[in-house]
């Protein structure tokens, strides 16, 4: 920290800092105790237990103090720079691959989705990014972001279920995944899902 | 006939492809299938064009497209 002061005098400055018995008290916005400081030579006694001081400093002096952050230099050698840049680069390499890893499994299971969705199914996953289905009883919509919600004949959302695979898979293949089992076996979709109902809004 | 098992995972799906007429490719399908359904995977025998499938227990070596999902669990 560089710090310019109107006097030239530091006593209290050298005492500050090379004596741990040296306190300093000042209210926030109470910068007297720094300009006496610089401003005279006067061995100036303060407590502080808190940063209040150094708040002080900083909220009042502005004209007086220029903080220049300091940094230090570096003691790496080159080889240790090589080596920590081959691992940056290795690092990079790997979340690159593991991305496009992810882009070709969406892929895949988009794919795998879509083909086993009817024409209609596959206009609505294009608009509004879920499917509908259409059971006996009732009609339930798929998003892609995992939410299955039961709709009223308006096709207003009435209930919210909450089920899911154990493990991560890609989205269309858990809205595949709750298709199928919806459209096989409802009654254990709704053993298993966790449902929250929805008010109807008058 | 060619019959196929769609296998969902982390890489989207994997594929499983047999010949109903070879013993050796359908005993493979089959054998994965029943590992698959020993880890609680659903079995659906699906249809063209997203018409209704149904549930299976047992590996039927003359569908035409198994699909196998992961079990569920409620959130």
């Amino acid at each position: 920290m560089v710090v310019y002061g109107s006097n030239t005098s530091a006593s209290t400055w050298y005492q500050w800092c090379t004596s741990d018995s040296t306190t300093a008290t000042a209210p926030t916005a109470n910068t007297v105790i720094w300009n006496g400081w610089v401003a005279s030579s006067t061995t100036v006694s303060i407590t502080a237990s808190t940063d209040a001081t150094w708040y002080a400093w900083n909220d009042g002096v502005v004209s007086r103090v220029q903080v220049i952050p300091y940094n230090a230099p570096s003691t790496e050698t080159e080889a240790q720079r090589q080596a920590r840049l081959q691992r940056e680069e290795q690092y990079r390499q790997e979340a690159e691959a593991r991305k496009k890893e992810q882009e070709e499994a969406n892929a895949r299971a988009n794919e795998l989705l879509e083909s086993n969705l009817s024409d209609e199914q596959r206009r609505q996953l294009r608009e509004i990014d879920a499917i509908i289905i259409n059971l006996v009883s009732r009609q339930y919509r798929i998003r892609r972001d995992g939410a299955v919600h039961e709709l009223d004949k308006d096709g207003k959302p009435v209930a919210s279920y909450c089920i899911h695979p154990r493990e991560n898979f890609p989205p269309a293949d858990i809205m595949l995944a709750k298709k199928l089992m919806l459209e096989t076996d409802e009654g254990a979709f709704l053993r298993i899902a966790n449902k929250t109902p929805i008010p109807v809004a008058n | 006939m060619l019959g196929t098992m769609r296998v969902i995972d982390r890489t989207g799906d994997t594929k499983i492809i047999w010949d109903s007429a070879k013993d050796a490719e359908v005993e493979n399908a089959r054998r994965t299938f029943n590992d698959l359904r020993k880890k609680k995977y659903n079995a659906y025998m699906v249809k063209k064009d997203g018409e209704k499938g149904a549930v299976i227990t047992e590996f039927d070596p003359e569908a035409e497209k198994i699909i196998m999902a992961p079990q569920m669990v409620g959130g």
